[in-house]
């Protein structure tokens, strides 16, 4: 006859003990009415929901604890020799995106077709043969999750989709954000609302990128504004994504995707693969200097890992209730954000000297035309007018501090915003130019250079 | 008694499932599935998504776990078997998770019979919002939504995933009442299997299901087609 008892503190009266037990042991309330009956079935070792029936001897096996065997630690920066190429290549934007990342170490692809990011998609197809993954999901939830899992398990990842399928992304957005999962998304953008122009380039999904997803759900978003930058900015995407523990996005639009123009390829770029310490926290600070991320362990680790997106502490473990937590989990995101914000934005000048009357900012594929008419000698009721332009290439987390800087020089100019949206871009450069205008286009063409050199002339847009 | 190294799995905590809740069982069910494969912590992922039974493996698991986005465990599951097939990937999520919101990844990971295996607790409605009707609830069942009956048929999932051509099926009641012992050896050699698997385990809810609907003969219905459901369903009021 064996020794029941039923542990207090687990035990929640559910009486299904009382139900199941063939021989009617347990009572109503948990009560052990028969010990005498039991024939040590062990039924109610299966079917007790709260494992409160014990036997006497049965707690020995807990004694015996396993061994925790860690990997090694690794990770960091690595130099890449790429050899066997010619060194200048003809591109296309999309395409670009795609060697950067074969080249940055992307061993992971999960993507659904879309006009216009399908050829990035191709271009991955090569994964298959160098022993990386390929794989066409059913939907861009489905893209964006594998993704998710692909980088848990610790493969570089990306996926490329555009604007309708960047909706269907936002939720699996704000999971990587939560869980600091590394990963590029590339989003080449097209015009919309809704289905819109699948053909057409338009840049209106820049508030959709940077702001996306509900809740605070900081991400970094890079925007190249030619081809050679499509490879170098999907290199530093990369970068960010694993140093960071972040999603980046790449926002590129239909014409840079389908522009070809000759890109050098360097035979040698330096890679970062991600940091793994063992024993640290998965999530949040890291523990040591120099590092600017937590330690990501694989489940081959031994680490045991436990991420939720439910709000968490740092090593993973969820806490719904503790408003500390919430407090600390959105402050160290931001806390990020703000270290990445003081890494270099790249911002590039273009004929920007102080004493211009005019200057441009602008990002994408509308910089080009603009770049080239402020190149150009333009007169107004012949006098010439001097502008200038800036190129923006980290739109998020915004280079601030680096537009105050340069605001100094070119206090007595006028600043216009060109985009092809209705006004996006305009209400990130307002708190630093309150003074600056938009100029948009609309219409699913791109600005072209023509309508820059009018409006220089004429001042009419 | 037999040694209990199963509880290693666990980790020792009261849950915090209802009184009643059938899905502790669930747990127990995994425990002792995991303790009879191969499988050891190094070389498995468990994933879940949102609901009660999301929190199944996620917070009284000891192992690899990952708590996903709602309907979503199935794509993160496939993403990580895809990077790694060396792991052991096992999905534990809930009805409302894996065949309401999630049924489009369901079918098509059935269909591309990705080697995964998934553990579907089936309490019939949502549990964790209030009771609200899902796609398996029964027809004329009342739930917090429905208060006059489900007018909607049930999704069979028995017969959802073995229309995608599903290599491994399977289902049982939570409270298995006689020979509970062979839903672990199911769930093992689930696990053993090369390709897609899925075992339903159906355990009514206790506080917003079973409190206002009866199935009567209870193992029974687990059988048979859930097409025909509500004719074994006792609902009060009527």
């Amino acid at each position: 006859m064996p020794e029941i008892y039923i542990d207090e503190n687990l035990c929640k009266k559910c009486d299904l003990c009382a139900e199941f037990c063939p021989k009617q042991v347990f009572g109503k309330k948990a009560e052990i009415v028969n010990t005498e009956k039991c024939n040590e079935c062990g039924n109610c070792q299966f079917l007790c929901p709260e494992r409160a029936i014990m036997f006497e001897d049965a707690n020995d096996a807990d004694a015996e604890e396993e061994k925790i065997n860690f990997s090694k630690p690794r990770g960091g920066f690595e130099k890449k020799q790429i050899r066997w190429r010619p060194e200048y290549a003809l591109m296309d934007g999309n395409e670009a995106c795609g060697q950067a990342a074969l080249d940055a170490g992307c061993s992971f692809f999960a993507g659904y077709p879309i006009t216009p990011a399908t050829e990035i998609m191709y271009k991955m197809m090569e994964l298959k043969k160098r022993g990386g993954i390929f794989v066409q999901m059913e939907d861009e939830i489905a893209s964006i999750h594998a993704v998710i899992g692909a980088s848990i398990a610790g493969k570089k990842a990306m996926t490329a989709t555009s604007g309708p399928g960047l909706d269907l992304m936002q939720e699996g957005l704000g999971l990587a954000v939560s869980l600091e999962i590394p990963c590029v998304i590339a989003v080449v953008q097209r015009a919309g609302p809704s289905t819109g122009q699948a053909t057409r380039p338009a840049q209106a999904d820049l508030m959709a990128v940077v702001h996306g997803s509900h809740g605070d759900a900081p991400r970094v978003v890079l925007a190249p504004s030619n081809i050679q930058e499509c490879y170098n900015v999907t290199l530093e995407s990369f970068k960010i994504a694993e140093i960071y523990r972040t999603p980046v996005i790449l926002l590129l639009d239909e014409l840079l995707a389908h522009t070809k123009e000759k890109i050098l390829l360097p035979d040698e770029i330096r890679i970062f693969n991600r940091i793994y310490k063992p024993g640290e926290n998965i999530l949040g600070p890291p523990a040591q200097k120099g590092n600017e991320a937590a330690s990501m362990p694989r489940p081959e680790d031994g680490e045991n890992f436990t991420y939720t997106g439910s709000t968490h502490y740092f090593n993973g473990e969820r806490d719904t209730e503790n408003p500390e937590t919430q407090q600390k989990l959105n402050d160290y995101l931001s806390e990020k954000m703000a270290k990445i914000s003081k890494l270099p934005a790249d911002i590039e000048a273009v004929n920007l000297s102080p004493g211009k009357e005019m200057v441009f900012i602008s990002f994408g594929s509308p910089s080009r035309s603009i770049k080239k008419e402020v190149k150009e000698k333009i007169y107004k009721n012949s006098r010439e007018v001097k502008a200038g332009l800036l190129i923006l290439k980290r739109l998020w987390p915004f280079p601030e501090d680096e537009l105050k800087k340069i605001k100094q020089f070119i206090n007595s100019a006028k600043i216009a915003v060109v985009e092809m949206n209705q006004g996006q871009l305009i209400q990130l450069v307002k708190p630093i130019f309150p003074y600056a205008y938009s100029l948009t286009q609309n219409n699913g063409l791109t600005i072209e250079p023509k309508r820059i050199k009018k409006y220089l002339e004429t001042g009419e847009w | 008694m037999k040694e209990q190294k199963w509880k290693k799995w666990l980790k020792q905590k009261p849950t915090a499932f209802c009184s009643g809740c059938q899905y502790g069982i669930v747990l127990n069910y995994l425990t002792k599935a995991l303790d009879m494969t191969e499988i050891n912590r190094k070389n498995s992922v468990f994933v879940s998504g949102i609901g009660c039974a999301g929190w199944i493996t996620d917070l009284y698991l000891n192992a690899n776990t990952a708590h996903v986005t709602h309907g979503r465990p199935i794509p993160v599951a496939t993403g990580i078997k895809l990077a790694n097939p060396e792991l052991n990937v096992i999905v534990v999520s809930g009805d409302g998770d894996l065949a309401t919101i999630g049924t489009n990844h369901l079918v098509h990971a059935a269909r591309r019979d990705i080697n995964i295996t998934i553990i579907c607790a089936n309490n019939f409605l949502y549990g964790m919002t209030g009771g609200q009707v899902g796609a398996t609830t029964p027809q004329n069942a009342v739930t917090s939504t429905t208060k006059e009956g489900n007018p909607d048929q049930p999704l069979d999932l028995m017969q959802l995933v073995l229309a995608c051509n599903c290599s491994f099926a399977a289902r049982y009641p939570a409270l298995m009442l006689k020979a509970p012992q062979k839903i672990p050896a199911i769930i093992s050699k689930g696990i053993k299997h090369r390709g897609f698997t899925f075992i339903e385990l159906v355990a009514p809810c206790a506080t917003h299901f079973a409190g206002k609907n009866k199935i009567l003969p209870e193992p029974a219905f687990c059988f048979g087609s859930f097409n025909n459901l509500s004719q074994y369903l006792k609902t009060k009021g009527e």
